[in-house]
């Protein structure tokens, strides 16, 4: 089986940011790094020909979330708080990791059926539509919410 | 190329356990568990690529991933605020101050 250079280019680039979260020295770059995950993980789902899941990944993760918490967490943070130990991290991370790939069977190596997700997704939950917006209008909302709680609880500016 | 994808997955939910395990600072535990999330979403996507019979449930779950991880980021920034208004230390070995 020839091996997937590609494949394996992304999948370096996710799992060192990952570790590098976690070996970071300041708040931000651990959520910058956190980012550049999510954006390995969207380039995955490129790469298996998921291109709607790809964008949504990125919409999701990178574009919302990690905004999000660079704009109202890393910013904002002065003190550091290191790791205990970097060798400890790297060291537990290997052996969870040899653990979990000893221990859970690979599965089979198939060829890729092509399944396309938002196929499955419009044939499977179009009449779902209305109720899915309301769910995400509820996310919004809760957001809002918190937004506002925090600003009449606390003195910082939001 | 399904092997490769499940142990992509897997070595991201090492390094995410590794992290919950050695860290302190509250932030980037929760940083770790969306990890786990991105992490699970690469293991249904890949999972639902090279199934011959694609499930439809594989969507509402990948919604759900997203869900969760934005009410966690949300959850998180609330609970920062409050912690930073209220002067409290965010290592997680300090956080029995918040009892009762």
């Amino acid at each position: 089986m020839a091996l997937p250079v590609l494949l394996i280019l992304l999948a370096v680039f996710t799992i060192a940011a990952s570790m590098l979260v976690f070996l970071r020295n300041k708040l931000l770059h651990a959520v910058i790094f956190l980012a550049t995950c999510s954006l390995g993980s969207a380039l995955i789902f490129l790469y298996l020909g998921q291109v709607l899941v790809a964008l949504l990944q990125l919409l999701v993760f990178v574009g919302g979330l990690a905004t999000y918490l660079i704009v109202a967490v890393a910013a904002e943070e002065k003190k550091l708080i290191k790791l205990a130990s970097k060798v400890r991290f790297v060291f537990a991370a290997i052996v969870i990791a040899l653990v979990l790939l000893i221990f859970l069977p690979l599965p089979p190596n198939p060829q890729n059926a092509g399944n396309d997700f938002s196929a499955v997704a419009e044939a499977g939950f179009s009449s779902y539509y209305i109720i899915l917006f309301a769910a995400v209008l509820l996310l919004f909302a809760v957001g809002i919410g918190s937004v506002l709680i925090i600003k009449k609880s606390s003195k910082l500016v939001v | 190329m399904l092997p490769y994808l499940f142990a992509i997955s897997l070595i991201l939910l090492a390094v995410a356990l590794a992290g919950i395990i050695s860290d302190r600072h509250f932030v980037v535990l929760m940083l770790a568990v969306e990890l786990i999330l991105i992490s699970s979403s690469i293991m249904l996507i890949s999972f639902f690529s090279y199934t011959q019979a694609p499930d439809p449930s594989a969507v509402p779950m990948l919604i759900s991933i997203w869900s969760v991880a934005a009410v966690e980021i949300m959850a998180l920034v609330t609970f920062y605020i409050y912690m930073k208004s209220k002067g409290y230390d965010f290592d997680v070995t300090k956080l029995s101050k918040l009892k009762w």
